[in-house]
């Protein structure tokens, strides 16, 4: 009789953060909460920072970099959905010319509201896979788990201001690499145009010290959605 | 956008191009393993010195954050002192003599140090010098020391081209012609000529400061250097 009703209120309760999570109705196409993103862009960078040289000197370097890049938020649930990216580019360092990443995320939006500013906060977490960043790490792909977040606001139908952090951990053999991404960007109507900065924290070496590079530049392309 | 709002973004992006791109040559980002330390050491019979420059993979070093280098002379401990030659570090010690093998130590306060490495240094020697009187050849003589390192001979002067010859062994004499003493297109001296003669012995030495690779170099060159006055007489 009490496992019947552990099994009951078990499954009751399964429901509820299902029903939580993907909330009663499928959102449609063109929903005004503005949680969904699809856009195409180009973002281009200059960074500059220190670089590991032997067994643990910090060697200045930097460079440029220039990215296409593919990202898509969908909601296909009013509070979950995901994310997906991909880019290919160029780094203009010694070490390497090419590089190509692809990223996952499963999406939530905890926040979306609609008033005189429709907006959204949208938090992800996930994984993706590419070239072993900063440059000078090595040539080699990389497994590595993301954390993301996004805030958009949406003052008129035509205009669209948003803000995003992206958070990648990767311990390596290489020692421990984060990489901090933070964007600014606004659109009106497909358009949109924006800054974006990366930090990349390289711990390792003897004696084991912090190897950073700052990047900065624009991007600049078209939001479809 | 406006010309002067163009203006100010290039100005941006180029001081961020021009920001931090000369190498900062401080030891507190250079690892030990990845150091070159040069030592140079010279008693030339009258003072000594030791100088003592630190390179890596970004330049030559200049030692800061509390890092210091210091020698032990004849027992004696003593801190190197900075200074600059051609633009770029050196530590230096002067001394009265160099008595023989010396141990120099890289004390640094974050990272690993280096201690005793020994600088093997020629016994110090006399000389003396003879002849070039009427037909007699110039002879050369000095404490010999098999293992005292590279021997040099050097014989320069008004009256002659430079004459500089390295000995295969150090044999503790040496006979030089009349001949061998090249006069310069204008002829052989008419009247006393000064000279001034040499002799160097130098020890070098190539080392890891570690047993692992990358493990530092240090390379160090220590001269003793003996110099006469000798006069040709036609």
């Amino acid at each position: 009789m009490h496992e019947g009703r552990r099994f009951i209120g078990g499954a009751a309760g399964a429901l509820t953060l299902a029903c939580i999570l993907t909330g009663t109705e499928v959102v449609q196409a063109g929903d005004p909460s503005h949680v969904a993103l699809w856009r195409f862009e180009m973002h281009g960078a200059y960074f500059q920072g220190d670089q590991r040289l032997g067994a643990g000197t910090l060697a200045p370097y930097n460079g440029w970099g220039l990215w296409g890049r593919v990202g898509i938020s969908e909601f296909p649930w009013k509070w979950l959905g995901y994310d997906v990216l991909a880019q290919i580019g160029l780094v203009g360092t010694p070490q390497g010319t090419f590089d190509v990443a692809a990223e996952g995320a499963v999406a939530f939006a905890p926040a979306r509201w609609k008033g005189s500013v429709d907006g959204s906060i949208v938090l992800g977490v996930g994984g993706g896979f590419g070239l072993e960043r900063p440059v000078w790490l090595g040539r080699g792909g990389t497994g590595y788990p993301l954390l993301h977040g996004r805030l958009t606001l949406k003052p008129k139908n035509s205009i669209r201001f948003f803000t995003s952090f992206r958070f990648t951990p990767i311990t390596s053999d290489a020692g421990w690499v984060r990489s901090y991404d933070l964007e600014v960007a606004g659109g009106y109507k497909w358009w949109h145009l924006g800054l974006r900065g990366r930090i990349d924290d390289v711990t390792q070496g003897d004696p084991e010290r912090l190897y950073r590079t700052y990047w900065l530049g624009p991007t600049a392309g078209l939001v479809i959605r | 956008m406006s010309r002067a709002r163009t203006t100010g973004f290039f100005l941006v992006v180029m001081t961020l191009a021009g920001c931090g791109l000369d190498p900062v040559r401080v030891s507190d980002r250079v690892s030990t393993r990845d150091m070159l330390l040069g030592v140079t050491a010279l008693d030339d019979g009258a003072a000594a010195a030791i100088d003592v420059r630190v390179g890596s993979p970004i330049g030559a070093v200049e030692l800061t954050g509390g890092d210091a280098l210091f020698v032990t002379v004849d027992g004696t401990r003593r801190p190197m002192v900075e200074g600059e030659l051609n633009g770029a570090p050196i530590h230096s010690v002067k001394l009265d003599a160099l008595p023989g093998d010396f141990l120099l130590d890289l004390e640094r306060q974050s990272d690993r140090d280096v201690h005793g490495v020994v600088v093997e240094v020629p016994r110090p020697f006399t000389m003396t010098a003879a002849g070039l009187t009427q037909d007699l050849p110039l002879t050369l003589s000095w404490e010999a020391e098999p293992e005292g390192g590279e021997v040099v001979v050097t014989v320069q002067g008004d009256c002659i081209d430079p004459l500089t010859r390295a000995l295969d062994e150090d044999t503790g004499m040496l006979v030089l012609t009349q001949a061998e003493l090249r006069p310069p297109p204008a002829g052989p001296p008419l009247a006393p000529c000064a000279l001034q003669v040499s002799i160097s012995k130098t020890i070098t030495t190539r080392d890891a400061l570690f047993s692992m690779n990358p493990g530092g170099i240090v390379t160090t060159s220590a001269e003793q250097r003996r110099t006469i006055a000798a006069t040709w007489t036609p």
